[in-house]
């Protein structure tokens, strides 16, 4: 990590105890051992919402998930349970620009045939940001778009 | 009464109802209509989850189910397995398509009493064609169509539920062709009684429709399912001018409703 001052500055600003933040051991198997392939269902590049064109082709006639940054590593079915048919964005709406996001997600729901929109977020409250962003979005685009949320526990369960 | 081992849940609700008629008020209790139910073939497993039942209702009907039908408090209550509920958090838009539109057809049933009060031949024969015109064309063919053709096609055909909403369409259909004779032959009395079968009928439909079918359905399509239903009732949409038929009702409730 940078310099002590930096450290510490980084500290009091993560200081008000968000569970977001909270550090935890997460008692999962410690060896998960799987001999199977498992198959990807990215269908497209890049993810992250911050690189990506509204008007990208992958957007138009797509089911779209829209994932907190975690999702993927909490939740070991990522890719058969939530990303399977869908394009992509993710994003953290604790760290990222929450309001940047709302207005391109509003781009892209207005530029595109969005056909639904699932939601998957972590249980931690930071994350509930992440969701509102998509709701708003929606809500401007001026569209009704079928609009799902997933909940994905630290230990990895859909809630 | 069957052995302590026999699968109640399993059974269809209408032979439980005709073993054990004291079921009767218990299922009215939770507004669960099974005894007016034309088809009751659902099994008891199925009647808790499409009347969405809260967790508390569920426990106190299927007790009170078991205590009729097991006096001796011998044969253990089963749990029954429910199925997660949607994580939409509102009702999707295709649903609110079909949710809206049965408010249209609602307007024109309460229209019905005040017409076959009035209704004289020949002067009412065009107004009635233009009703028989609204039902076959905005109710049947746009409205049902997109329940039979697209939203009832994700389901197995042979769910009881479903055969019940296909046998009341057909019914309907039956009622529009009696009264489409009356009309011909202009039989006042004719007419008059197929309108009125017709609005019993689609009262309690729609009913069915909005409070139980549709959030059961919903809560068994995937989120892509609805997408995908979604853009094919806007496609049905696109073709369909709706808007004719709003303005016809909102002329016939200017007719029958407002005082002059």
């Amino acid at each position: 990590m940078g310099s002590n001052k930096e450290k510490n500055k980084m500290e009091e600003n993560l200081a008000c105890g968000c569970p977001g933040t909270a550090m935890k051991e997460v008692n999962n198997e410690k060896d998960v051992k799987n001999d199977t392939k498992q198959n990807s269902a990215l269908r497209q590049w890049p993810v992250q919402l911050n690189l990506l064109p509204p008007q990208a082709p992958f957007f138009d006639d797509a089911h779209l998930l829209v994932s907190a940054d975690c999702v993927p590593f909490a939740n070991a079915n990522f890719h058969s349970k939530l990303l399977s048919g869908k394009s992509l964005v993710i994003g953290c709406p604790k760290l990222d620009d929450i309001q940047g996001y709302e207005e391109k997600l509003t781009e892209i729901f207005k530029n595109n045939n969005i056909k639904s929109v699932t939601c998957a977020i972590m249980e931690v409250p930071c994350c509930g940001g992440l969701y509102a962003a998509v709701e708003q979005a929606i809500e401007k685009s001026g569209k009704k778009i079928p609009l799902i949320q997933e909940v994905i526990s630290v230990n990895g369960d859909t809630q | 009464m069957e052995s302590k081992n026999h699968d109640y849940l399993e059974e269809n609700i209408k032979d439980l109802i005709e073993k054990y008629p004291k079921l009767v008020p218990l299922l009215d209790k939770f507004d669960v209509g099974c005894v007016n139910c034309n088809l009751a073939t659902c099994k008891l497993k199925d009647i808790i989850d499409i009347h969405n039942l809260s967790k508390k209702d569920e426990t106190i009907l299927i007790t009170n189910i078991f205590k009729v039908i097991d006096p001796s408090g011998k044969i253990k209550i089963p749990k029954i397995e429910r199925k997660k509920k949607s994580k939409a958090v509102k009702t999707s838009p295709p649903i609110q398509m079909l949710v809206d539109e049965h408010k249209l057809i609602k307007r024109v049933l309460v229209l019905i009493p005040f017409i076959v009060k009035k209704i004289s031949f020949p002067k009412d024969k065009k107004l009635i064609e233009q009703i028989v015109d609204f039902i076959k064309l905005y109710a049947d063919k746009f409205h049902h169509a997109k329940e039979e053709d697209i939203l009832f096609k994700f389901f197995d055909q042979d769910l009881d539920i479903l055969k019940v909403m296909y046998a009341e369409h057909e019914e309907g259909r039956g009622f529009i062709k009696e009264i489409l004779i009356g009309v011909e032959k202009e039989n006042k009395d004719k007419v008059c009684e197929n309108l009125n079968n017709y609005l019993n009928l689609l009262k309690e439909h729609i009913k069915k429709e909005d409070e139980f079918l549709y959030p059961w359905l919903e809560k068994n399509l995937s989120i892509m399912q609805i997408g995908d239903m979604y853009g094919d009732f806007l496609e049905i949409e696109k073709s369909f001018n709706a808007k004719k038929y709003e303005d016809f009702v909102k002329k016939l409730e200017e007719k029958y409703l407002i005082k002059k």
